[in-house]
């Protein structure tokens, strides 16, 4: 061993040495080893430490990839079918069995926990749900989420269906029905079908004459609304120009005079 | 013995031969071990760097295949003329190619206003009877997305257009316990048999899909991020929602 007094004083760099220089002991050599390790040694977890970070995040992207393919597959589903019941079911027949409580990745023994909540749980005629989705491996504390607004597809339409009135009349006089031409009065209706109108002359006959005995005349059983346009002509022998009743739509029976000549008597 | 200045003691006292020796044996121990957990914390960090810039191709490929198929559209406008008449987004189906139409990239995407003139037939499929050369691993397979530029129905003329999607992989060799088949589907198709009904799914492996029906495409891109040897996989899902499918 050497004592504090045996210390040498360098010589390097023109200080000079004592009178005997000694190397380091046995003792120090090897706690200076020992301590080396140890310094050494406790650096290892932060490198296994960092590799276990990445492992994680591999885990979190997975999770967060699993999430968000459920939400699309949610979003393929009837909007009165996405119920919490529905989504969280073992069924391997609903959604044609891709829901469930946990999926397996290829390669990974561990099992994938998915959990749905939906808001409202169970009710189906509300404007919008939430949707939740939850994804934990087992034995993590990280879960991933997330979330939709599913939009009922049939807010805001009306539950009230317009009816369509039946069985109107439409009685037509004239000043003078004299002046009306033997080719009679003219209905002509349209019907739109599918947006598409189609041009049809009802009832039968569409063309009626006034007579001395009835000078009006009167087409019953027609059809109202909001699909049917009506059309009414006839031509003045007198004036010499057809008498047109814009296209209109009924909504309950009504009475028009056509006026034969117009400024005459 | 001056040197550069430096005097020597007169006597030098140092370690003795034993002490030297079994310094030297410590030392070569600890330096083994720190050797060996420096060379493990190098593969493991190399394994880590390949993992993830496997996972980057795998999520590039899934993104790429996300977007065109979205945006795959028929082959007219819904106004036009039902003569002739227009053929659906999605032209062929099957478990590991879909064929579709697509003015994805397309520089003269808007040249008449609808994008219709730049439509090619397009398809992403897994070449699964070639064996990729090294260093790729040869029990996988490679994903290519390919445009028919001239339409004639060939993929692979001189004017049409191949990039790899991605290497690796491992979808038909990996077998799909959920299905029953002996692979797992890269492509499965959500279709509404008719207006009314429920999306269902398949992988049309027996071709009976009206195309007609599709509404949306499911993704399942599987990879080995390995170049042989015990596989490690990964494995990558998505949904896609066709935009321009019927009744979408």
């Amino acid at each position: 061993m050497r004592s504090p007094h045996s210390r040498p004083s360098t010589a390097i760099f023109g200080v000079p040495h004592s009178g005997v220089a000694r190397g380091f002991s046995m003792i120090e050599l090897l706690v200076t080893i020992v301590i080396a390790g140890i310094v050494f040694a406790a650096m290892v977890p932060f490198f296994a430490n960092a590799l276990d970070r990445t492992s994680e995040d591999e885990l979190r992207v997975d999770a967060t990839n699993i999430a968000q393919d459920r939400i699309e597959q949610v979003r393929l589903l009837d909007y009165a079918v996405i119920t919490e019941p529905n989504l969280n079911t073992t069924s391997s027949t609903f959604g044609d069995g891709r829901f469930g409580p946990t999926y397996t990745l290829v390669g990974e023994s561990r099992p994938y926990a998915i959990t749905y909540e939906v808001t409202p749980p169970s009710e189906s005629d509300v404007p919008q749900k939430l949707v939740t989705v939850s994804v934990s491996r087992p034995g993590s504390d990280y879960v991933t989420t997330a979330d939709t607004i599913v939009q009922n597809p049939s807010a805001g339409n009306s539950s009230v269906t317009d009816e369509e009135p039946t069985d109107l009349t439409m009685t037509v006089y004239f000043d003078n029905w004299t002046y009306v031409d033997s080719t009679g009065v003219t209905i002509r209706r349209v019907h739109t079908v599918d947006s598409a109108p189609v041009a049809t002359t009802t009832p039968t006959p569409a063309h009626q004459w006034p007579t001395s005995t009835n000078q009006e005349v009167t087409w019953t059983g027609l059809t109202g609304g909001p699909n049917y346009t009506y059309t009414i002509m006839c031509e003045s022998s007198k004036a010499s120009y057809t008498l047109t009743a814009p296209p209109f739509r009924m909504w309950t029976s009504g009475r028009l005079k056509f006026d034969t000549y117009p400024g005459g008597d | 013995m001056p040197a550069h200045g430096i005097r020597r003691p007169r006597s030098q006292a140092g370690l003795t031969l034993i002490e030297i020796l079994i310094s030297m044996i410590i030392l070569g121990i600890i330096s083994t071990m720190l050797v060996m957990g420096w060379i493990n914390l190098q593969r493991a960090s190399a394994t880590a760097v390949r993992s993830n810039n496997a996972r980057a191709s795998l999520r590039d490929a899934m993104s790429r295949i996300s977007v065109e198929l979205r945006g795959a559209q028929p082959t007219a406008l819904p106004t036009a003329s039902p003569s002739p008449a227009p053929l659906p987004p999605v032209s062929l189906a099957s478990p590991m190619e879909v064929q579709f139409w697509s003015a994805f990239n397309s520089s003269d995407a808007n040249t008449d206003g609808s994008g219709m003139s730049a439509l090619r037939p397009t398809r992403i499929w897994l070449d699964t009877s070639t064996v990729p050369p090294a260093p790729w691993n040869p029990a996988c397979r490679t994903l290519y997305w390919q445009r028919d530029m001239d339409g004639d129905g060939s993929f692979t003329d001189a004017g049409d257009k191949s990039v790899v999607l991605a290497r690796n992989v491992a979808n038909d060799i990996i077998a799909d316990a959920s299905e029953g088949t002996a692979y797992t589907a890269l492509f499965r198709y959500g279709y509404r048999p008719s207006e009314d009904d429920p999306v269902e799914w398949t992988d049309n492996s027996d071709s009976s899909l009206d195309l007609e029906t599709v509404v949306a495409v499911s993704v399942r891109l599987i990879i080995d991020k390995k170049m042989g040897g015990t596989p490690n996989y990964a494995d990558l899902t998505t949904t896609v929602r066709l935009r321009n499918a019927g009744g979408e």
